[in-house]
This record gives C-alpha cells, sequence and structure tokens, in this order.
C-alpha cells in the first residue's frame, strides 16, 4: 500500500492577556459569567498551539513542508499579532469576539489556513490555555463521522 | 462479562542517528534546504513512537503480541544504529531520514503483518515541538 500523504504537528508557544466581556451585557451579567476573567485589566496566559498539517510528501526532500517556512507562516499568522499582546485591544478581530480559548483556536486556524500552500491542508490546530484546558479546532463542518482525528 | 473494544495508545523509545540529505538534491541544494541537519556527522534523536490500536479490555496476549511486533519491526532494527543506514540496508528509494518518511516506513513495515489490522494511527515525535503521523487504513474502522 502506498502512503502519499503524512501528518506533521509543530508547536509553538505565546503569552497574551486577555479579559472576557460582552458589551452588549449589563455589568452584572459580566461578572455573574465570567467571573474573575471579566476584571477590567485583564490577566494573563501561556499558551500552546499544536498546528496540524497534512499533505504529499516531496520526493526530493522528503518533506511536507520545510519547517524553516512553517515557521515563518506561524510567525506571520500568529506569533506576530498574539504574542505579547493584550487581545481585546491590540487585535481587531477581539474587538468584537470574546478571547477565550475556543476564539483564539479559531482565529489561529483562519489565519494559518490563508497562508499555508494550495497543495496542504490544515488538519486542526489544538489549542491549550494551561495543561488543565485546551481545545482543538478541526475547521467549520468538519466530517467528524468519516474523517480521522 | 461482555467485553468492550477500547483505542489503547502505547508509547515506545528509539534512540537513533541520522541526517538528512536527498540523493536527488545537489550539495548545494542539501545545505539551503536542510540546513544544520546535514551536518557532515550527522546528529541524533530520541524518537517517541504512539501507537494507538484497538482492543478488548483485559486482551492481554494481544498487548504483548503488539509490543513484540513493534520490537521486532523497530526497536531491534532501528534503535542505537543510523536511520540512514537502516533505510539502506531494506531499499528505501532515496532514503531522506525526515519525520515525514521515517512515519512512512515504519508504517509500512507494520502494515506487513495482519497484527496491524488493529491499528488505528503511528505518531513518531521527533522533539518537543516536532511529531510526524499516519492513521492506518483499518478493518476496525
Amino acid at each position: 500500500m502506498l502512503i502519499d500523504k503524512v501528518y506533521l504537528s509543530r508547536k509553538i508557544y505565546f503569552a497574551s492577556g486577555h479579559r472576557y466581556h460582552i458589551d452588549d451585557w449589563t455589568d452584572e451579567k459580566n461578572k455573574e459569567v465570567f467571573g474573575p476573567c471579566n476584571n477590567p485589566h485583564g490577566h494573563g496566559h501561556n499558551y500552546e498551539l499544536e498546528v496540524t498539517i497534512v499533505g504529499p510528501v516531496d520526493q526530493k526532500t522528503g518533506m511536507v513542508i520545510n519547517l524553516t517556512d512553517l515557521d515563518k507562516i506561524l510567525k506571520d499568522s500568529v506569533m506576530s499579532p498574539l504574542d505579547h499582546r493584550f487581545l481585546n485591544y491590540e487585535v481587531d478581530y477581539f474587538k468584537k469576539t470574546v478571547p477565550t480559548t475556543e476564539n483564539i483556536a479559531i482565529f489561529c486556524f483562519n489565519e494559518i489556513k490563508k497562508l499555508l500552500p494550495i497543495e496542504i491542508d490544515l488538519h486542526k490546530v489544538k489549542l491549550y490555555e494551561n495543561s488543565d484546558l485546551f481545545v482543538e479546532y478541526y475547521g467549520e463542518n468538519y466530517d467528524f463521522k468519516n474523517k480521522k482525528i | 462479562m461482555a467485553k468492550t473494544m477500547i483505542l489503547k495508545t502505547k508509547k515506545y523509545s528509539l534512540h537513533c542517528h541520522h541526517r538528512l540529505i536527498s540523493k536527488q538534491l545537489s550539495h548545494q541544494e542539501n545545505l539551503k534546504v536542510f540546513s544544520k541537519c546535514m551536518g557532515q556527522y550527522g546528529h541524533g534523536h530520541e524518537y517517541l513512537v504512539r501507537l494507538s490500536f484497538f482492543i478488548q479490555s483485559n486482551d492481554f496476549e494481544l498487548e504483548k503480541k503488539v509490543d513484540q511486533h513493534i520490537d521486532d519491526c523497530l526497536i531491534t532494527p532501528f534503535s542505537y544504529q543510523s536511520i540512514n543506514q537502516v533505510f539502506d540496508s531494506i531499499g528505501v528509494d532515496n532514503s531522506i531520514t525526515t519525520g515525514e518518511q521515517i512515519v512512512k516506513i515504519f508504517a509500512l513495515l507494520l502494515q506487513k503483518d495482519p497484527l496491524s489490522e488493529c491499528y488505528y494511527k503511528i505518531e513518531v515525535v521527533e522533539t518537543r515541538k516536532n511529531s510526524f503521523f499516519h492513521f492506518f487504513e483499518n478493518k476496525a474502522d
């Protein structure tokens, strides 16, 4: 049997500040739902992002993608906009979207996908907020019944 | 008592030497693509192999067979060896030893045995930042 595609995972780390707050809600409701995560000065996390791509292995190089090129894509799509930023104030996407772990994962997925070469698929992103909490995102309309996870 | 099918993952460790170099590229092209990974004397990693397989609860015999299979196909031939040399000796074309190629070859070696029908996924972790994996096409799907 031929194996034409391989999955590759790469991890990166970034630190960001954020605050959970929905403008349409009262201060009381924000406090009730988000607790200390709603405190006005925000707080921070050391995020770990595992990015998994899948694609054909180049016969000459034995690679799906050169890790140097992948690192550049991850730097431009994730590190530069998010690392050492207060997400609510410094990232347009999070001015109207609560920067929960879920929403940060979706942001990362969509931004990385924009920069990947066409022959390479973004399989998933796995974002750890800390060692106790992570989310995985496979993109919109992922067929969980018939596809691998 | 009814038996329950579970997906189990076991971790195995292989200490190997390798050097990234492609026979299809010139010296300058190899340097450009592989950089420090093609250092003249090569380098090594402690590779972790994570194998996920379907198993019925309390099927200790199957688990022993899987361990033995990994030992025979991967640990004995590759651990404390040069992956480049092992790839050459088993006739891998253009034996580049990237993580992508390693996981492909490991999967192909394991697939030769019918035991692999219970295998779901193999992952080769090269460093704390890089890993490579493959899903087996098995009947347990």
